[in-house]
């Protein structure tokens, strides 16, 4: 049995193995940046480090959704992998990324190797991030494929 | 063995190789998992570490190390180069020479006994294009007996000491992994996030034969450490609980006992010196750790410091920096009831000196003089000039020029490489050199300084130089450009293809330098710091490798400005100056050129961009009635109608203009880049800060406009502008401008040469009184004086004696509309002009009468047409404040009928 944070973004819910959770914070400050890509929400201050919010419902090929009072930032333990980032930085404290979500829900127990596909009505942003459906008693939980999604592009 | 190296450098160089196989391991897994996938950066990244330390081990003539790396290089090059798969048999002869290398280096003054023959007779095998017999001699050898794990005894002891347990976990490729949707990568990181993989291999052995490997599962066993109980290792790992047992240390130890036997054995047989200490494998439990460590600890002492890692410090750093917050904050807190506690300002005081001072402090721990990896280079090149046979003289400026140590640590590979290149190739032997007629003993000049918040270091040799042709042909044939493209480069393009990875410059490949990865490393190393290097070269002459670095990661002093409601950090080393231009000047000081904004600045030319356009912000503008911020449309600062608009009738006249009000004025930041200048308009200007760099994610350094981000003062984020990487997003076109410059200095010369010509040496005079006239001075001759009664009158005209001859006079009066002379004058003045291709001794034809000179002066003046204007006249214009009219006394003569014959 695996453990996984779960989340709302629109009206779904998603699942990350809490293992790659480092840990989750309300939303604050977030510092935007200018010509970025638009999945890059901003940065935020975290007790003295940075670290990169990506909107989760942008990367996933949706519109922005606005920061409400339940919204939440899951800050993630690996850091991002991209080109720069996965020389000197794997698994440091330099490149931490946090993922903007709507609203958190919670920690939903399953077993990993019961997910099926992904359903095959999706965007090619979904396909690429998303690596399966996991049935369980709190509804459909769709899992993220984490590294997919902290690879640049 | 190394007699003439120091014991610094050498303990550096092993430091520097450990990091090298550390970052080798993971690269290594990964190019056996992704196979033929994998990426060449990654093959790359191995093969550049294995050959410094093949470089590192050649110069110190440690011989073990050198042949063992430098056939595992050959090997990696094969495979970078498509030769060789990347298959496991392969792999594994390269692991096992990587566990010998780490070996050597564990004791480097004994590396030479470490037994080593067995993987370099491998790996020639493979070279030899015999890589398959031998990946048949591996499984044979391993036939029959179920493999074992490689143990390393010091992380199965300390991993026990932490009360850890051992597991030998299996894992089936496409049961437990495949089929579960991970890739083995995944798997493997999950696995590290519950606890520690010691070893792990493939089993070939439990397929049957290989057409059918495919459709098999292959297991992965792996030695797992974990503080998990059993159950929930099997659970953290995702496999199931059978597949994971937990493992005897009895059990290990045999293991471990078997496998150092069989290692003497084999060495025994192939070696023919066996090895004088084959080090005990130590069981743990068996032997204490503490002796290894104290003959470390030993061997360090003698200078007054400490090696701290640096990620601790980074982490004192960011601490530091929360404690300047937090302190900020308690201040603001308690700043009202101070005054109700005695003795709180002092407290609050102190606290705030010592936070000052500790942050201070702690930033400087990071910085260290450049001369730290300057210092080791006299010697290299002293013992490789040995080597080589040549001369060759170091000259280093500018060691004291302190740069943040990670930077500082950065350098070592690309400098040493830069400094090898020179000794190896740059410079000529002493018979070359003379031939050439160059002084025998060349010269490697190394000179590091600041410049404009960047540490620039210079590598200069005096050597031959690098032909720029030669260049483009060899990369040309290396396939990296193709001829129509080199067709299309210049001199400078060519030179820099040396820093393309896969670039050989060496005729031969020698086993100190020329494999052509020696610039490749060097550009990506000081890429990587967010660097810049640079190459000039001059046939015969020499070569000039430049390096331009940030000071990242340092403190630095940066103007904090604001657009719309965002705001920026611009660090202060890149800000020339500021310059506010008020609403109302904007038309006289803004304008555009070929579609630009320009500044005109003291004469200068300065393209301006607006940060918020350039960032692609929307520009808002304070309404002068109502204070909202309102968005701005304006496209153009300079097009602005110079009128106001006509208001119809009706409306409501408009209370300010907001091309008047002073909302609307500009804050202009005039930015450094190199050598080039820009100005950047933005909206409000706040503090100079002292900031702390943070790198940024590799999610956001495409958008080159920042080098970093930062925390203020008051916790929040903020990005660090770069001054370069915003020119070029807004395409800046300095060239162009200065071409503008140019034409318009031109322009200004032309200017001044026109107002040059209009300067006239005159002679000023009055006729009747008030009445001034002015004579060019290159007009007039000779100024007499004479006395009114030797005036002689033939008939209406009037003489004078002038050299014992009759000269004829005129009077101003009575050719011009003038009043005449006074008659109560009884001295008066001549001016005798000049006739143009005369000499001064041929007799004048006659000279014009005037009261008195007034003056004789230089002016400046534009002639206007006077309305009288009469012939003899020039014109007219105001000569210290009188009108003043300029006459020309040839014309006049001429309208006289006094010139007689001469033209």
């Amino acid at each position: 049995m695996s453990q996984f944070a779960t989340f709302h973004v629109g009206d779904r819910l998603f699942g990350l193995d809490i293992l790659g959770v480092r840990e989750i914070i309300r939303v604050f400050n977030i510092t935007p940046v200018p010509r970025a890509e638009s999945h890059i929400r901003g940065l935020i201050n975290l007790r003295g480090q940075i670290v990169t919010i990506l909107d989760l419902a942008v990367r996933l090929g949706h519109e922005a959704l606005p920061v409400k009072d339940s919204s939440h930032i899951v800050i993630l333990k690996h850091g991002a992998n991209t080109a720069q980032g996965n020389g000197r930085n794997q698994g440091g404290t330099q490149d931490l990324m946090g993922l903007l979500v709507d609203a958190i829900g919670d920690v939903v127990e399953a077993e990993a190797s019961l997910a099926e596909a992904p359903p095959a009505n999706l965007t090619d942003a979904e396909e690429r991030f998303l690596s399966g459906v996991l049935k369980t008693d709190e509804g459909l939980l769709v899992l993220l494929n984490l590294q997919e999604l902290l690879s640049s592009g | 063995m190394s007699s003439f190296a120091d014991e610094s450098i050498i303990s550096d160089f092993v430091a520097e190789s450990r990091e090298h196989l550390a970052t080798i391991e993971p690269d290594l897994l990964r190019m056996e998992q992704e196979g033929a996938k994998v990426s060449a950066e990654v093959i790359n990244r191995v093969f550049r570490a294995i050959h410094s330390i093949k470089g590192g081990a050649g110069f110190f003539a440690f011989d073990a190390l050198k042949r063992l790396s430098h056939a595992m290089e050959g090997v990696l090059m094969q495979v970078r180069d498509g030769k060789l798969k990347v298959a496991a048999d392969v792999m594994d002869v390269v692991f096992a020479s990587l566990d010998r290398l780490k070996a050597m280096l564990d004791d480097i003054q004994a590396s030479d006994s470490v037994p080593f023959t067995q993987e370099l007779a491998k790996l020639e095998a493979i070279l030899n294009g015999q890589g398959v017999a031998v990946g048949e001699m591996v499984k044979g050898r391993e036939k029959g007996a179920t493999r074992e794990f490689d143990l390393d005894a010091e992380s199965v002891r300390s991993a026990l000491r932490r009360g850890m347990n051992l597991f030998r976990a299996i894992a089936y490729l496409h049961r437990d992994i495949r089929d579960k949707g991970l890739t083995p990568l995944a798997f493997l990181n999950n696995a590290l996030s519950v606890g520690t993989c010691l070893d792990a291999f493939i089993d070939v052995e439990a397929i049957a034969d290989l057409e059918h490997c495919l459709e098999q599962d292959l297991p992965v066993t792996l030695l797992f450490a974990s503080v998990l109980e059993p159950d929930l290792a099997a659970l953290g790992l995702k496999l199931p609980v059978d597949q994971v047992k937990v493992m005897e240390v009895e059990a290990l130890r045999k293991e471990v006992k078997a496998k150092a036997k069989a290692e003497q054995k084999v060495v025994a047989v192939v070696a023919a010196t066996p090895p004088e200490a084959e080090p005990e494998a130590e069981i743990p439990g068996d032997l204490p750790a503490e002796e290894k460590t104290t003959r470390e600890v030993t061997k360090d002492t003698g200078n007054e410091t400490l090696r701290v890692r640096v990620d601790l410090l980074t982490n004192l750093m960011n601490l530091a920096g929360e404690l300047v917050l937090g302190r900020n904050q308690l201040v603001r807190a308690i700043t009202d009831s101070q005054h109700e506690i005695p003795g709180l300002g002092a407290i609050l005081q102190n606290v705030n000196q010592v936070t000052t001072e500790m942050q201070e402090g702690i930033m400087q721990t990071r910085m260290q003089p450049i001369g730290t990896v300057f210092s080791r280079f006299p010697r290299i090149i002293r013992d490789m000039s040995r080597q080589l046979e040549k001369q060759i003289d170091v000259h280093i400026e500018g060691a004291e020029v302190e740069l943040d140590k990670s930077i500082v640590e950065m350098l070592v590979d690309p400098l040493t490489h830069i400094i090898r290149n020179c000794a190896d190739h740059a410079i000529e032997s002493p018979a070359e050199r003379q031939k050439a007629r160059k002084d025998p003993t060349g010269t490697i000049h190394l000179h590091a300084f600041h410049e404009g918040g960047q540490i620039n270091i210079a590598v200069h040799d005096d050597g031959r130089g690098i032909d720029a042709k030669k260049v483009l042909a060899k990369a040309i044939a290396k396939g990296l450009v193709t001829k129509a493209q080199g067709a299309e480069m210049t001199e400078r393009e060519m030179v820099h293809l040396v820093f393309e990875p896969g670039f050989s410059m060496a005729e031969k490949v020698s086993e100190i330098s020329g494999r052509g990865v020696g610039m490749d490393v060097v550009r990506t190393n000081v890429e990587k710091l967010g660097g810049h290097v640079e190459m000039e070269t001059e046939l015969g002459m020499g070569t000039t490798v430049r390096l331009r670095l940030p000071l990242t990661l340092a403190i630095i002093p940066s103007m904090i400005v604001g657009v719309a409601d965002h705001r920026f950090a611009i660090p202060q080393v890149n800000v020339v100056e500021f310059v506010w231009v008020k609403a109302s000047e904007v038309s006289q000081r803004i304008e555009q050129v070929q579609g630009a904004l320009v500044l005109r600045l003291r004469d200068k030319l300065l393209p301006l961009v607006r940060l918020a356009d350039v960032l692609g912000l929307q520009r808002v503008f304070e309404n002068p009635e109502t204070g909202e911020q309102l968005p701005d449309r304006r496209v153009s600062l300079a097009d602005r109608r110079g009128e106001l608009p006509e208001e119809p009738d009706n409306a409501t006249p408009r209370q300010g203009d907001r091309r008047t009000d002073w909302r609307s004025d500009h804050n202009i930041i005039v930015l450094r880049v190199g050598k080039n200048h820009y100005g950047v308009i933005v909206d409000e200007l706040f503090d100079i800060e002292e900031i702390v760099v943070k790198p940024l994610s590799g999610f956001i350094q495409g958008t080159k406009c920042f080098s970093g981000a930062t925390i203020l003062g008051d916790g929040r984020v903020i990005m660090i502008l770069d001054a370069g990487g915003l020119a070029t997003v807004a395409n800046l076109h300095f060239t162009d401008l200065q071409a503008e410059e140019l034409r318009r200095a031109e322009e200004e010369k032309r200017s001044a040469a026109l107002k040059a010509s209009r300067r006239r040496s005159v002679i000023l005079f009055e006729a009747a009184t008030g009445e001034r006239f002015a004579v060019p001075q290159d007009h007039v001759l000779r100024l007499e004086r004479i006395v009114k009664t030797k005036i002689e009158f033939i008939g209406e005209r009037e003489y004078i004696e002038y050299r014992g001859e009759g000269l004829p006079l005129l009077r101003l009066d009575q050719h011009l509309a003038v009043r005449p002379l006074k008659a109560e004058l009884q001295e008066l003045f001549l001016v005798i002009p000049k006739i143009p291709g005369q000499s001064s001794t041929t007799r004048p034809p006659a000279g014009i009468l005037i009261s008195e000179i007034l003056d004789a002066l230089d002016v400046e003046v534009e002639l206007k047409a006077v309305e009288f204007t009469g012939p003899g006249l020039l014109g007219s214009a105001v000569v210290q404040d009188h009108l003043t009219l300029f006459l020309d006394p040839v014309a006049l003569l001429q309208a006289a009928g006094l010139m007689g014959g001469v033209a």
